[in-house]
């Protein structure tokens, strides 16, 4: 199999979008996303691995802190294949992470395949003393790697394939809860973007259940007429 | 900034993948022990922040081919 080409381009535009989001908010100093597309396949995966700065005043866009902070990096990593007609573009896995040296102190996660845990999560590797306890009890005499007490093998649900995290989420926990320095007008610009996100996952959730957005319009006022033949069957990923 | 974009095939990612599994699994970790480590032992390592920056970065490398032969 080859890759089709407008997947491969779709694939291109998607990750040069990113990385535009990325420096318009971060200093990247002289990070190099990675992109690979595999051309027997219709599978490509961009890596993103941006040193972080010490809190400090915005930067202006064309300037750099003094330094970096050597130790922590926001890592973004997207793996991208068809969708379900073949012909689009999807997200098949994401991770955004706040990486400290080299452990992965929190990652959002999206997995679209998967069946065991939550499609969309958060590992943790904090508060351990907390509920480690709770799940070695709970999970001792199971083959679940929970059982070793360690946290950040739990799976903190967010959303689901649909309400997940966005990118921005991530680079705002980044930038406004963790403190990390930014470009001028990052929050502005994450909040415009943000709608983007929230229009396209708005339009994908109506197609995951038409006759519920139907109700909802008409709740509206609106009227929407069936299509022959009569509502869409939902078609929304079905678990968590 | 203009991405780079490097194109390959099911091939070379296979090759490559099994150059990195068989670095990764005689990191230094491998000579204290006096054995390779297992593929499982490397990724409790590398869960743990155990690895060192360029062995993470192999890490990751291997991470990005795994999925890109992901059926």
């Amino acid at each position: 199999m080859t890759a089709t080409p407008n997947l491969a381009s779709q694939a291109e535009e998607f990750f040069s979008s990113t990385w535009e989001v990325i420096c318009r908010v971060l200093p990247v100093g002289d990070a190099e996303p990675t992109v690979v597309i595999n051309e027997d396949a219709d599978h490509m995966v961009a890596e993103f691995q941006i040193p972080l700065a010490f809190s400090g005043p915005a930067l202006a866009q064309d300037g750099n802190p003094e330094s970096f902070s050597a130790m922590f990096w926001a890592v973004i990593r997207y793996d991208m294949c068809p969708d379900r007609t073949g012909k689009e573009l999807a997200v098949r896995s994401s991770k955004f992470e706040l990486r400290v040296h080299t452990a992965p102190g929190i990652r959002f996660e999206y997995e679209r395949d998967n069946t065991t845990a939550p499609r969309s999560h958060v590992h943790y590797s904090g508060m351990g003393g907390l509920l480690s306890t709770a799940i070695m009890r709970n999970f001792s005499g199971s083959r679940n790697r929970k059982r070793k007490g360690d946290v950040q093998d739990v799976h903190v649900p967010t959303g689901g394939a649909r309400f997940r995290p966005s990118l921005e989420d991530f680079l705002y926990f980044v930038i406004a809860e963790c403190g990390f320095r930014a470009r001028e007008g990052w929050s502005g610009y994450l909040l415009e973007r943000r709608e983007a996100w929230f229009d396209r996952q708005l339009g994908a959730a109506v197609r995951d259940h038409p006759r519920v957005a139907r109700a909802a319009l008409e709740k509206l006022g609106y009227r929407v007429l069936p299509p022959t033949g009569g509502d869409t069957p939902p078609g929304r990923y079905r678990g968590w | 900034m203009a991405l780079k974009i490097t194109r390959t095939n099911n091939a070379e990612l296979l090759a490559r993948k099994m150059e990195l599994e068989r670095d990764l699994q005689n990191i230094a970790y491998a000579s204290a022990e006096g054995a390779a480590l297992t593929m499982q032992e490397v990724r409790d390592l590398a869960s743990l922040g155990l690895l060192s920056r360029e062995e993470r970065a192999l890490y990751d490398e291997l991470r990005r081919i795994e999925l890109l032969l992901r059926k």
